[in-house]
């Protein structure tokens, strides 16, 4: 079974139990069902937002890299001229 | 002794080529290490056929160009490039600078150490980083990553990138069963990968964004990555 059809299973099976719960439960039960599809997205993207976000912000520049490439670049031209390429 | 051939796929690089060549070089001297480039050529209109064989003419047999008639994507690149190394290991790496060879020291240490099948070059991890990038490009490699590991349930700090050293055989074996194309298809050889017990590594790098040339990165990419995440879910 690949990945899609599992996850495909998976939110059936949830889909069914949840619609289920719903329709069968009363009260405070019946109040924390019909928010839960909105509470499992709301999980998701915050997942997302604190993985995403934090990657992001200790995702680094590296000036310095830049730079020294910058150089390594007139190294390279150098060695060319030296060897009489034309390029 | 290990040999290591770097494929090189190549399309309007003419500016770049020169350098990357030399760079590869200049670090396989520093370290004693035994390195040879196999440039897959795709009919450039900006000349990088010539260049290529300008360099040749300083680097000799260590240089091997393959000349295809037309641009035909990656996949096959590297089908080509194998077919025409002489290494145990195999390098693949981008042409426009952004992966500098100077992490092939390190990769080499990682995959001495471990023995490892694979070593991936990362972004994403502790001493990795990028440069030259707009928040939003940030924001949409790291956005991706993340989708693709969550739907497809990978860790891999790095699924997309594209600077990894393999032992000749794995990557023989893997891209003999891969489908996909642009970023899916970096995404699916690890996959597969680990699929066959192989083993993979990962190493920080920097990414420096190129400094000469076009950039192939467009809006259309990142259709065509949604495309191939979905094709990949359905895959595996």
């Amino acid at each position: 079974m690949s990945r899609g059809t599992n996850l495909f299973a998976a939110s059936s099976i949830s889909a069914i139990i949840w619609i289920i719960t719903l329709f069968l439960s009363t009260g405070y039960v019946n109040e924390v069902a019909k928010s839960m599809p909105t509470y499992a997205l709301i999980l998701y993207f915050s997942y997302a937002l604190f993985k995403v976000g934090g990657d992001l912000s200790r995702l680094k520049d590296y000036p310095e890299e830049a730079e020294s490439l910058q150089k390594e670049v007139e190294e390279s031209k150098r060695f060319y001229k030296e060897k009489g390429l034309k390029l | 002794m290990s040999k290591y051939s770097v494929i090189l796929p190549t399309y309007n690089e003419r500016e770049n080529l020169p350098i990357i060549t030399y760079l590869i070089f200049e670090m396989a001297k520093k370290n004693n290490l035994d390195f040879e480039i196999i440039i897959i050529e795709d009919n450039s209109p900006d000349g990088t056929l010539q260049v290529a064989q300008e360099l040749k003419k300083v680097y000799g047999d260590k240089l091997i160009i393959h000349f295809r008639e037309k641009k035909l994507g990656l996949g096959s690149a590297y089908m080509d490039g194998i077919k025409l190394c002489h290494g145990n290991y195999v390098v693949i790496m981008d042409a426009d600078l952004s992966h500098h060879p100077k992490y092939l020291v390190d990769f080499i240490q990682k995959q001495k150490n471990t023995n490892c099948d694979i070593v991936t070059g990362s972004r994403y991890i502790n001493k990795g980083g990028v440069m030259n990038w707009g928040f939003d490009r940030k924001l949409t490699s790291r956005g991706a990553n993340f989708l693709a590991s969550t739907m497809l349930g990978v860790k891999c700090s790095d699924l997309t990138g594209s600077f990894r050293l393999y032992k000749r055989e794995v990557l023989e074996k893997v891209i003999k069963d891969v489908v996909s194309r642009g970023y899916a298809f970096q995404m699916e050889i690890i996959i597969r990968a680990r699929q066959y017990g192989y083993t993979v590594e990962e190493v920080p790098i920097v990414f420096v964004e190129r400094i000469f040339g076009e950039s192939k990165l467009g809006a259309s990419e990142f259709q065509i990555y949604l495309k191939g995440l979905w094709k990949l879910l359905w895959t595996f």
